[in-house]
């Protein structure tokens, strides 16, 4: 009779990962990322050697550079995402507006008329994390923690998180300055930030490379062709703070008793709250650490043109694509999916803008649905790869578990 | 240990069959706060707003029946069928686009109304695709994808509309210009009375017909009332088919009329009238709210056309007393109106109906544990297939709707916001259970109908004159944390799902756990005192999976156990 029973919960409860499974996953992991290491330098040399040949008269470095530095912010503004799926097991989707929060607590500084000090840069991205965390935190003590003590389901997490997001949207929109209509976020830079970017534009060879972040625009030759790339300092700062973020966290996942941890309470909480983890606390660590780095991305990835409420939730699909795509909860996944999906937009702008130069006005390409000259199909190309991954490879990239139906 | 089991589980079963007050008492408290403080907010701009304005009214009743509309079509794939659709702002736009698309190419409104829910439920169909291999989270995301990439096609393809869109004309407003008033419009002829008293009269006799045939042979399937509620003998039966034929009819000539296909000119105040009665008659016949209960069917019928009569009369008297310029609103807003609210009504039947045959209890089934539900037999592509389509069908009619009461079709008017409003209406109102999703849709409008007007007015003048207050704006952070309290507190909604009580089944769970011994549930023991003393003997004469209950209870229930052992 008992092995009845323990057949039925057999039949109910199935392994979810073998070990050798696992190793095998871990094996593939690493000849995709020898090959995703090929590709990439595959695209720089070709992407230079067609600006040489000025193939359709477009500046394929300069598409390149562009799409590493959205490619950076995506990464910025969706790790803290993949840090919350890891944790608290459910889409947020009140995680977009972290990004607005960011961008407000901008604006409001920048409202506030206070001196250098406060409004510049630095301190502009530094108070945007904490208020970034400190919101995050505060849905998960008022919203996530209790529905999680009364064991509400994945779905209705989902539901709570969409909650959450329209309340801060138009908590923002409601007291904030601006409010409804745009404004411009203004990101001052320091005064020595300036002073060392003179400095160090003295260094030979390599002096306007090494100056780049510091001043406003710096202009590169590309050798062997008229054209030139136009690099901009908010896009090199938000590809080095990508690079520090992802050292950092690394360092913080794999040495310190706080990321490890972390690692644990999103394994098995129940496990490591036996081991003595104080799970309440690590919970809330994670919210800020996701939070911060969130709205820290959105101040980076809006830093030009106008802020509206609806910003960050503009981004809101894009942000889940590369999760997504990524993989749902693997952190190396995020970032290789971050370069992929704003490969994806760059190229579907680019093909576009291609096809509507070249393709004259009468011909019946012209009807065709992607050949339309004045439309902007940026979202479409991301939207369309999560659909396909979910569809045909719905762990991701380096997800371990299938997230497949029960069948 | 397999008795204790069993019964832990039997017990467990009946404890959620039973009536749970605590939690109803949660609901109602908080549904009674937030629709006091939601009515209050959508009497303030009738108070304050100097003319008593009729478009306000008209506005508010066909937005409620269109949200109803939609979050009924909602629920039934989150509540009944358990897939969480994000996209359902994507079906939509589907059924709005395709609606305009055939009407511009030509085609008569009606039959591009209907194939509107029918291109929108074919989109349903390619949905269950994904659906098969993602598990809940996933799937909502996936149809949140979808429904964004419609709108960015669409707004990106000149041959779509665009970013413009299109202009949605009123069916009705080619039959009358536009300033066509109230009262003019009485005076006019009256063509659809006629053809509702025709048809009244040939169901009338239809009705004769099959009683004649019907009533002296009892336990015979009876095939026409079939797909109507059914309660109590083949009597009721058939005079619930007659009634619900009735109303159906009555609204299908209301919506044909919208859309002239009579080619006469429809009176506005005699479709208002019908539609008073046929609501009146909907919620008499299957809440038996009213006082008549148990009746001659030809008294009923009687009475249906005294009714009938008396509103036709109230109507026209309505039509001369009142002033042209007091009733202000346009014709085209009171079709609109009675449009919506007619297909509401015949939605909510047949998504009822859906819910309550043995196909909604297999989609209930999937919903629960589809492990078990296909171990039984059932297709659980076919069932998603259908129930997909059937519900995105509905949204397609309603997304129609919908552009008529907008007046054109955009592609900024299909975001993804709308289908999070759903959410929240099904939320508020009570997953799977279709009286909670229109509910929740009533409230929420109220509150989203007040706020807009009590924006208008700031414009106008007046006490909110002065006031720098975004209030649209500040009704959706109310919404936000009304839905987060009641995911908190009361997660069930205001109207938890009805929970199908088996009575029969029930009991023989019962007279199970009352007879093995260690029952530890005082329920249960309480139960047993009390069902000895009334002596309730009906279980023993049921037969269940092959187990016979003989007069010798003990005797038989002994040897099961042994069985099981």
């Amino acid at each position: 009779m008992t092995d009845a029973i323990d057949l039925d919960e057999e039949l109910l409860y199935p392994e979810e990962v073998n070990i050798d499974q696992a190793i095998a996953e871990m094996r593939k992991r690493k000849e995709l990322i020898y090959s995703l290491l090929i590709i990439s330098v595959f695209i720089l040399v070709s992407s230079y050697l067609l600006t040489v040949v000025d193939l359709y008269r477009q500046n394929y470095v300069a598409q390149v550079y562009f799409t590493l530095v959205k490619a950076s912010q995506f990464i910025l503004v969706s790790v803290g995402l993949t840090l919350s799926i890891r944790v608290k097991k459910f889409a947020n989707f009140a995680h977009a507006e972290l990004l607005t929060v960011g961008l407000y607590t901008v604006v409001a500084i920048n409202d506030l008329n206070l001196n250098l000090f406060f409004n510049n840069l630095l301190s502009l991205l530094f108070f945007a994390f904490i208020m970034g965390g400190l919101i995050a935190i505060l849905s998960e003590l008022l919203v996530f923690g209790p529905l999680a003590k009364r064991k509400a389901t994945p779905l209705s997490l989902m539901v709570a998180s969409i909650g959450v997001g329209l309340i801060i949207r138009h908590v923002i929109q409601q007291f904030l300055p601006g409010g409804g209509v745009p404004v411009i976020m203004v990101l001052p830079l320091p005064s020595f930030w300036l002073s060392i970017g003179n400095f160090l534009l003295t260094v030979p060879l390599v002096g306007s490379f090494l100056a780049s972040p510091f001043n406003d625009i710096t202009t590169f030759g590309i050798f062997g062709s008229s054209k030139t790339l136009t690099v901009s300092n908010i896009g090199v700062i938000s590809i080095l703070s990508m690079v520090i973020m992802v050292l950092t966290l690394q360092f913080l996942f794999k040495k310190t008793y706080l990321g490890i941890s972390m690692r644990a309470t999103s394994d098995d909480e129940d496990l490591s709250e036996i081991s003595g983890i104080n799970t309440q606390s690590i919970t809330y660590w994670t919210w800020f650490i996701s939070g911060g780095i969130t709205a820290f991305g959105g101040v980076l990835l809006f830093s030009s043109g106008a802020v509206v409420p609806f910003a960050g939730f503009s981004q809101l699909l894009i942000i889940f694509a590369v999760v997504i795509l990524g993989g749902f909860d693997s952190f190396e996944g995020t970032l290789i999916s971050g370069f992929i999906i704003a490969g994806i937009q760059t190229l579907t702008i680019m093909i576009n803008g291609i096809i509507a130069n070249n393709v004259p006005p009468g011909s019946p390409l012209s009807y065709t649905v992607f050949w339309n000259p004045s439309a902007d199909w940026s979202n479409v190309g991301p939207f369309l790869m999560i659909i396909v991954v979910l569809i045909f490879r719905p762990r991701g990239i380096f997800g371990l578990v299938d997230p497949g139906s029960k069948l | 240990m397999i008795n204790e089991k069993l019964n832990q589980t039997v017990e467990d079963i009946i404890a959620k069959a039973e009536y749970n007050p605590k939690s109803q008492t949660v609901n109602y408290t908080l549904a009674i706060i937030m629709g006091g403080l939601i009515f209050l907010s959508f009497v303030l701009p009738l108070v304050f707003g100097g003319s008593t304005n009729l478009d306000y009214f008209t506005f508010t009743i066909t937005f409620i029946a269109i949200f109803a509309g939609l979050s009924l079509s909602l629920n039934m794939e989150v509540g009944f069928l358990g897939l969480p659709n994000f996209g359902k702002i994507g079906f939509i736009a589907v059924g709005a686009y395709s609606y305009i698309l055939f009407v511009n190419s030509g085609v008569n409104e009606i039959l591009s109304f209907i194939f509107a829910g029918i291109s929108a439920g074919v989109f349903g169909i390619i949905l269950t695709l994904p659906s098969l291999r993602l598990k809940e989270d996933y799937f909502a995301i996936v149809t949140i994808v979808v429904g964004e990439i419609i709108r960015e096609t669409v707004r990106n393809q000149h041959q779509l509309g665009g970013f413009e869109g299109f202009a949605v004309p009123l069916p009705i407003d080619r039959l009358y210009p536009s300033n066509t008033t109230f009262l003019q419009n009485i005076l006019l002829n009256n063509n659809s009375i006629s053809i509702i008293l025709i048809t009244l009269i040939l169901i009338f006799l239809y009705f004769i017909y099959l009683n004649q045939k019907y009533s002296k042979i009892y336990a015979v399937p009876y095939s026409i009332s079939e797909p109507f509620v059914t309660k109590g003998g083949i009597q009721e039966e058939v005079e619930n088919g007659l009634i619900n034929f009735t109303i159906f009819l009555g609204i299908i000539v209301i919506v044909l009329n919208f859309f002239g296909s009579f080619g006469g000119s429809p009176n506005g105040a005699i479709d208002l009238s019908i539609l008073i009665l046929l609501i009146l008659l909907f919620f008499q016949r299957n809440y038996k709210f009213a006082l008549l209960r148990k009746y001659d069917i030809h008294w009923d019928f009687l009475k249906t056309i005294i009714v009938f009569m008396l509103y036709i009369i109230f109507s026209y008297v309505l039509g001369f007393v009142f002033p042209v310029n007091s009733l202000s609103t346009t014709l085209s807003n009171w079709y609109n109106m009675l449009l919506a609210v007619g297909v509401l009504l015949i939605s909510y039947k047949l998504i009822e109906d859906i819910v309550k045959s043995p196909f909604g209890r297999t989609m209930r089934a999937f919903r629960d544990d589809d492990t078990s539900a296909i171990s039984v037999g059932k297709s659980l592509l076919g069932y998603r297939i259908k129930g997909l389509a059937l519900s995105n069908m509905f949204a397609g009619f309603f997304g129609v709707l919908l552009a008529y009461q907008v007046g054109s079709i955009t592609p900024d008017g299909y975001t993804p916001t709308t289908t999070f409003t759903l959410y929240i209406m099904i939320i508020v109102g009570g997953t799977a259970n279709n009286i909670g999703a229109i509910f929740g849709a009533f409230l929420i409008q109220l509150l989203f109908q007040a706020a807009s007007k009590m924006g208008d007015l700031q414009n106008v003048g007046g006490i909110f004159a002065g006031l720098r207050f975004d209030f649209v704006n500040f009704s959706l952070i109310v919404v936000g944390v009304v839905l987060i309290l009641f995911l908190i507190f009361a997660p069930e909604g205001i109207f938890p799902e009805q929970k199908n009580q088996n009575e029969r089944y029930l009991k023989l769970l019962k007279q199970l756990s009352l007879d093995t011994e260690g029952s530890k549930s005082y329920l249960v023991r309480i139960l047993s005192f009390f069902m000895s003393i009334a002596g309730d003997n009906s279980f023993r004469h049921q037969n269940l999976r092959g187990l016979e209950f003989t007069e010798n209870t003990d005797e038989k229930s002994s040897n099961y156990e042994e069985e099981m052992k």
